[in-house]
């Protein structure tokens, strides 16, 4: 009788320990997920249905029904803005994708040296970004730029360029900033899934006669078709929401020409301290790149 | 491999459930074994609650230490500053604790300190934000504190209040006074045959900037970066005898941008830039570190800049002397003008010690010790005795002699125009709307009469949902 319920007892705690402990052990992460995000994304939602201004005690219970988004979708610059932000991120993702795809197909290649050109390529990813900006200011400077004087030297450019502050150019300049910066993330991703791809499916197609384009196609695309679906996802959500070199180089500007969405809500918030509005912004932008990531998800039906 | 075993929801929320239940329990035992201070909690504003203790703690010596926030982090003036603490703790048996930050961080870290209710006991300050946090409630009126230590107040400047004020009250002590003035190359304007003493108008200074631009040389760029274009705008508007905002009655406001000198304002810097070429069209990206660059190797040869400017170019080179100062030409509708800030020293409202942090605001501000904060960067004290000190030597210069202080000086008194931001939504109206707009005005993409009817509707537009718009 007591044996059995001993064992009864420690059937049930096995059962505990097999079915609770798991979920308490991921708890903390939980826990820290819904308070630094859940509860502020709720709380960005809410603001944005009132009139909260620092300047204006009380106006954070003051709700406003639509009126932020209606004035946010009447306002002309809030359309060029997020212009500049799709520009931005499909130029600067469709740049970083190809360079990082020949990158790592080169790296995965087996020639002598190969580890210290990864470890070169990897160095503008450990760049913190402030450090990035001011090198990068330095390069397009428009009298005395590195770039500048290369163009002009091989004849491409017959004169020295504003980069930062011509509004034709400043957002395809810090694009390229960004391919340069983060490019190393996709080229380490892309190497671990070209990595993964069994050798001897190479081999196969080899001797079914496939030539080196056809192995591509055939072998090597299919090959990191997941990892590549899951790192342009991360590209779109981190390029959407760029802010830190944008921010240094040129805080938007001149004009409105080089406002992304997250540095237009930045400015609302936390220069205005309208965080009515910024929060306005902020949700807008995160409806828009739900639709782009449904889609995106429906059409490669990969999940 | 077995595949892996699929999430029960239930299990889960319960799990989740039970860590958040275990924290409310960790969190509520926190609060009975640390009983709060009894607090008192103006509650006019979302974000920055004021906390004042019943109490007064100091530090377990029974010596007080106030907390300072400073926006100056490079290392001669980091230093200054330290020396003048260590001077301060000597001098008053309180110690202090400071905390730097870089300009373009400082602003929201005070924010966040702010809001989290880790106010600090002193802040270091420029005037437009002293009008946003006294509108915020974070900042402690000095009105009370100035009437018991009336010797404070006798040390400034007559007339120093409207630099640190804000609705009638007084919110912090003056430091780095400084103004603008337009800065040129000696060598190269004699070369040209142009005395700089003779620039006294506008078009004095639109046909010397002619006469200067060439190949590689810019006669007069005037920086258009977005974190500096209100900087150079607002000198054009004060020697034109007009300013951002009139008030039309007490409190209420209306943008000037509708008026003549406002419009000769922007039309002159439009010309200067699209019509006459003595400056480049990529301006507008052009911040202090680009005019410095093209003013130390002559591709810049007159520009406005401020006080500082001239110690941010010897910096960079302490041979450079072939420069020096005029002041900002009148405009048809004005007379020459100087737009003088100041800095302040502020004590927040959450501040523990407030007597000992306006000590030490007085200190860092007054005449026996002022100068040697001020004189890193150029600038002046707001009292006279400090100033005297300065010209007389008493106080080593650092980058600046007697010759260059006196004329700045002498410029500063003669000319000086306080540039004044009254109300908390200025910001908004300088970055949101003018800058923006302005910038696209220089690189041509809106007219002048396009840019003048925006900023006038926009800046109205939010001075009416602020409450406060003028009637007409």
């Amino acid at each position: 009788m007591q044996r059995a319920m001993i064992k009864r007892r420690s059937s049930k705690l096995r059962r505990i320990e097999k079915d609770i402990l798991p979920y308490f052990f991921i708890s903390p992460a939980i826990i820290l997920l819904i308070i630094l995000t859940f509860i502020p994304f709720l709380e960005a939602i809410r603001m944005s249905f009132t009139a909260c201004n620092l300047f204006r005690p009380g106006s954070e219970n003051r709700y406003v029904g639509l009126d932020n988004y209606i004035t946010m979708l009447q306002n002309p610059d809030f359309y060029r803005v997020l212009l500049n932000t799709i520009v931005f991120t499909i130029f600067s993702i469709t740049i970083s994708l190809l360079i990082s795809l020949v990158a790592a197909l080169a790296l995965n290649e087996k020639i002598r040296g190969v580890n210290v050109f990864k470890t070169i390529v990897l160095l503008p990813w450990v760049i913190p970004p402030v450090a990035a900006a001011l090198i990068w200011q330095q390069l397009f400077d428009s009298n005395f730029g590195v770039i500048n004087y290369l163009l002009t030297v091989t004849g491409l450019s017959t004169k020295y360029e504003a980069f930062l502050a011509n509004p034709q150019l400043v957002l395809y300049s810090l694009a390229i900033i960004a391919v340069w910066k983060y490019s190393p993330f996709l080229i380490v991703g892309l190497l671990a899934g070209l990595q993964a791809i069994p050798e001897h499916l190479y081999e196969a197609a080899k001797v079914d006669g496939a030539g080196r384009w056809q192995r591509f196609l055939n072998v090597t695309l299919p090959g990191i078709k997941p990892i590549l679906f899951i790192l342009l996802m991360l590209q779109i959500i981190w390029r959407f929401n760029h802010f830190d070199i944008v921010w240094i180089l040129t805080g938007g500007g001149p004009g409105v020409s080089s406002h992304l969405v997250s540095t237009y809500a930045y400015e609302y918030a936390f220069r205005f301290y309208d965080f009515a509005r910024g929060s306005t912004v902020a949700v807008i932008s995160l409806v828009l790149i739900l639709i782009l990531t449904y889609f995106y998800v429906r059409r490669t039906k990969i999940w | 491999m077995s595949e892996p075993k699929k999430v029960d929801r239930r299990k889960f929320i319960y799990a989740g459930l039970g860590a958040v239940a275990l924290i409310a329990i960790g969190a509520a035992a926190y609060v009975v074994m640390n009983p709060p201070v009894v607090t008192k909690t103006v509650p006019t504003t979302s974000v920055v609650t004021t906390t004042v203790p019943t109490t007064s703690p100091t530090t377990p010596a029974g010596v007080t230490e106030i907390h300072i926030f400073h926006h100056w982090w490079e290392p001669v003036g980091r230093q200054a500053f330290d020396n003048l603490r260590s001077k301060f703790e000597e001098l008053y048996n309180i110690k202090t604790k400071t905390t730097f930050y870089p300009w373009a961080e400082y602003r929201i870290n005070v924010i966040r300190a702010l809001a989290a209710g880790e106010a600090p006991d002193v802040i270091h300050n420029d005037g437009k934000l002293t009008v946003e946090w006294a509108e915020m409630n974070a900042l402690e009126p000095l009105d009370d504190l100035l009437a018991n230590h009336p010797e404070v107040a006798k040390n400034y400047y007559e007339g120093w209040q409207k630099w640190c004020s804000y609705k009638g009250k007084v919110y912090g002590l003056p430091s780095e006074w400084q103004g603008d003035y337009i800065y040129y190359r000696k060598s190269i304007l004699e070369k040209a045959g142009i005395d700089p003493n003779k620039i006294n108008t506008w078009d004095d200074l639109l046909n010397a900037a002619i006469k200067l631009t060439k190949e590689g040389q810019w006669g007069l760029p005037l920086r258009a970066h977005k974190a500096a274009l209100w900087k150079q705008f607002r000198w054009l508007l004060f020697t034109n005898g007009t300013n951002l905002l009139v008030e039309v009655e007490t409190g209420k406001y209306r943008s000037t941008f509708d008026t003549p000198e406002v419009r000769e304002a922007v039309q002159f810097w439009v010309d200067l830039v699209q019509k006459y070429k003595v400056a480049p069209s990529e301006i507008v990206g052009w911040g202090a570190e680009e005019i410095k660059t093209a003013f130390l190797t002559g591709a810049a040869v007159m520009t406005n800049m401020e006080q500082w400017f001239g110690t941010y170019c010897l910096k960079a080179d302490p041979n450079f002397q072939d420069w020096d100062v005029i002041p900002c030409p009148a405009g048809p509708h004005g007379k020459k003008a100087s737009s003088t800030t100041v800095h302040n020293y502020q004590v927040t409202k959450a501040s523990k010690h407030k007597e000992e942090a306006f000590k030490f605001c007085a200190f860092i501000t007054g005449p026996d010790w002022g100068g040697y904060r001020t004189v890193v960067d150029g600038t002046f004290t707001m009292t006279p005795e400090g100033n005297k000190k300065l010209m007389e030597g008493v106080i080593p210069y650092i980058y600046y002699n007697k010759e260059r202080l006196t004329k700045f000086l002498d410029i500063l008194t003669k000319y000086g125009v306080p540039a004044d931001y009254p109300i908390p939504e200025f910001s908004q109206i300088v970055d949101g709307i003018i800058t923006p707009t302005l910038q696209e005005t220089l690189l041509g993409q809106r007219t002048v009469n396009e840019a003048l009817n925006i900023i006038v509707q926009k800046t109205n537009e939010l001075l009416a949902g602020a409450g406060r718009l003028a009637k007409k």
